[in-house]
Formats: structure tokens, sequence, C-alpha cells
């Protein structure tokens, strides 16, 4: 009589185990970082076009030249601006303080400030900058 | 024993693979985003800082922010160095200029030219009344269409009669059987050396232009006194680099200053120069008329 020894038994190698372990890390840091990412990416061309639109008017400010500049805060009329979700922005001109303007010179300085919302909370971009009389134009 | 045979495991770890390149490719591409993004701000304000820096340092005439940049705010600095041009017995070379623009180079000083109603009181002139003009960008051959031609338009006081003249001279860079109606069926004055010249000037210490011309403004008249040289460039819709050269033993006056201004924010730096001439003649009669034969009235 031959007997027939082999037991079958039912059950998970762990081969099987490594493996499905290794797919399911790989989907889940996958499905946590992808929002993140796209997320990202609509932050830094919102702040591109926030840049864009500072950038453009300080050119604008300047091109103006110091007599037609009033001091005070105003707001940034651009088209673009549609794009920042929940804007602010703002124009601030005064004169030169006299801790960079030792010599009370005919300068004025500029400030652009643009604010927007994104998911984690509020993001700004802001440009500095000098123009005086009977200088670049 | 049952042979199993199945390709899930292989299915899965394709789709996985796939998955994983795209999710991947996203993140990538977010970082890249963020980091340009952020450079581009940091660029804007290092650019506008550096616009800051030469507004002041034009305003008060002197380099600023040398060995420790200037603070323009608190995330941009600037420092800006300006010299004043030319030096002694050095060429001075104006930013190249295009078909509309009119160099102008002081043959004296203009703070201590003769003022006031005539007779003038005498002054003491440098006396630069013969000098080199060199022009001409050196790539362009003067068998290029696009080979300037110059009008020098030299002012000169007559301290006899204590008043000032102004004299047209058309020098051409190259000549009719090169471009037809050039020199000298154009009636132009004479033809420059045009064999490239390597010269020291305010600019470089060794810029290069195309042709060179010798310009004897007074000759020799001892009451005539070279005040200035306005030159401008014809036939070209190109820019051109121009530069007036003293006699050897001669300096041109002090007319011109550059401020190189550095502005600086988080990882980006912009560099700006500006060119910026103490006293500018403003334009007058700046017309010729060019006729085939003579004009009469």
């Amino acid at each position: 009589m031959i007997f027939n020894n082999k037991k079958f038994e039912k059950g998970v190698s762990i081969i099987e185990i490594v493996i499905v372990t290794a797919i399911v890390g790989m989907i889940s840091v996958l499905l946590v970082n992808l929002p993140a990412s796209l997320r990202l990416i609509g932050q830094s061309s919102h702040e591109s076009v926030a840049n864009q639109i500072a950038v453009k008017k300080i050119e604008d400010l300047r091109s103006q030249g110091y007599d037609n500049l009033a001091n005070g805060t105003s707001q940034i009329s651009d088209t673009r601006l549609s794009q920042l979700p929940s804007q602010t922005s703002s124009i601030v001109i005064e004169d030169c303080p006299v801790s960079i303007c030792t010599n009370s010179e005919l300068i004025k300085k500029v400030t652009i400030n643009i604010t927007w919302k994104e998911d984690k909370g509020n993001k700004s971009t802001s440009i500095n900058t000098l123009i005086s009389k009977g200088g670049l134009q | 024993m049952k042979n199993q045979s199945g390709q899930i495991v292989i299915i899965l770890l394709l789709i996985t693979l796939v998955a994983l390149s795209v999710g991947l490719a996203i993140t990538q591409r977010s970082l890249t985003n963020l980091k340009t993004s952020t450079q581009n701000e940091q660029s804007s304000r290092a650019f506008s800082a550096a616009d800051a820096g030469i507004e002041k340092a034009i305003q008060q005439n002197s380099s600023i922010g040398v060995g420790v940049p200037f603070d323009v705010s608190s995330d941009s600095s600037v420092s800006v160095t300006k010299n004043d041009l030319p030096a002694a017995n050095q060429a001075l070379e104006y930013p190249p200029i295009g078909k509309e623009t009119i160099s102008q180079f002081w043959l004296e000083n203009p703070d201590t030219l003769p003022s006031g109603p005539p007779p003038f009181p005498s002054a003491s002139y440098i006396g630069n009344d013969t000098v080199d003009i060199y022009f001409g960008r050196s790539d362009i051959a003067p068998t290029s269409p696009e080979s300037p031609a110059i009008e020098v338009n030299a002012i000169v006081l007559d301290t006899n009669t204590s008043t000032y003249s102004s004299t047209r001279t058309y020098i051409d860079s190259t000549s009719n059987a090169s471009v037809a109606g050039r020199y000298p069926n154009n009636g132009f004055n004479a033809q420059a050396s045009c064999i490239v010249f390597t010269v020291a000037t305010s600019s470089s210490p060794a810029s290069k232009f195309r042709c060179k011309y010798p310009l004897n403004i007074t000759n020799g008249a001892p009451n005539l006194k070279a005040v200035m040289v306005r030159i401008r460039t014809l036939y070209t819709t190109l820019n051109h680099p121009i530069a007036v050269d003293p006699m050897p033993g001669k300096s041109l006056p002090l007319q011109a200053s550059v401020f190189v201004s550095t502005g600086t924010s988080g990882q980006s730096q912009k560099k700006l120069q500006v060119f910026r001439l103490k006293y500018v003649v403003p334009n007058f009669f700046e017309f010729s008329i060019f006729s085939a034969g003579d004009i009469n009235k």
C-alpha cells in the first residue's frame, strides 16, 4: 500500500504578504501625497501670477515718474487679479524714510503687496523699490 | 497535485508601477513649479532692489552699499558703484546708438566754458581740436548694407567773435564699389579706414570698432576751439558702438557717469548698468537734406 503523505495546507505564504504590503504601502503614499502635490502646483501658479502683477505695477509707476506719484495707499487694478482666490492688493507710496534716504533725497518708496487665500492659509507677495526725481523711467 | 496558474500578482504589480510613475511625476512637477515660482519672486525682488539702488545712487551722485550692501527691505539689498568718465587720456565710449539716437561728446569742460554776453573772458581751453572717432560694429563688414555712415556735427567757439558755430561732416564706412550709392556717389566728405580697431575706452580695455576717422575740427586756426561733437549713424538699422579718442597727452573733460547696481534677494542677484551724461544739449535742427543735384532756392 502506498500512502500519499503530502498534506495541502491552506494559507498565505510570506512572499505574498510582503508583496501585498509593498503594494498597499506604495499606493497609500501616493494617495496621501497626490492631493498635496496638486495643491502645490496651483499655489505656485498663483505665486507666479501675483509676482507678474506686482512687477508690472512697479514698472508702470516708475514710468509715471516721481512728480506724478502721490503719497498714500491704493489698490491695484489688473484683470489677472481675478485668478487669485479672495485676493487683496495694495500700493503704498510714501516719502523715502530717513533710515534709507539719509540726505532727505527726493525719492519715493513704493511697496506693492498682494495677498490671496490658499487651502492652508493666506499667501502674499511683496516688492519694494525706490523711485527718484530725475531718475530711471 | 493540481497545477495552478494565474496572473493577478503581475497585473497588480503593473498597475502599481503605472500609478507610482504618474504620482511621482506629479510630485516632481509640483516641486519644480514651487522652486521656479520662488526663484521668480526672488529674482523680481532683486531686480527691484537693483532699480532702487540706481535711483538712490543717482540722487546722491555717489556709490552706495559698497562692501556692506544697503538694505532696501527686509529681504533685499543692493550695492551700487559709480565711476566718472572718462579717465585721463582715455577714449569715451557711448553705449551703442541706434538710428534715431545722437551721441554727444564734450571736448571742452562745460563747467568752465565762458558764459554771459560777449566779449567772453579768456578761458583755459583743453584744445581737443583734433580727435579720433571710432565707430561701427566690428562684425559688420563694409560690404554689408548695414555698414554705417556717420554725421559729425562739430560745435566750435570762435574766441575772436565770441560766437558758436556748427559744422557737419559726413563720413562713410564703405564705398560705392561695395554697396551701391555709397561714397563717393552720395557726396559724403570722406571714407573712414575700416580694418577693425581695438581701443582702450571708458567701457572696456579692448573695445572693438570697425572704423576709425581722424577728425581735424579747427584746422589749426588759433581762434577756434572745438567744444563738442554730436554724432549719429546713417544708413544702418542696427545699433553701433561709438567712441571719441583725444590726441596723446590730451584728455576729454569728465562728462558722464556709469552706475552699476547689484540687487540681491535670497539666492537671486540682478545687475543693472546706467550710463548718465552730465549735461545734454537739447536737439537743435538735427535734420539733414540730401540731394542728388544742387538745391536751388
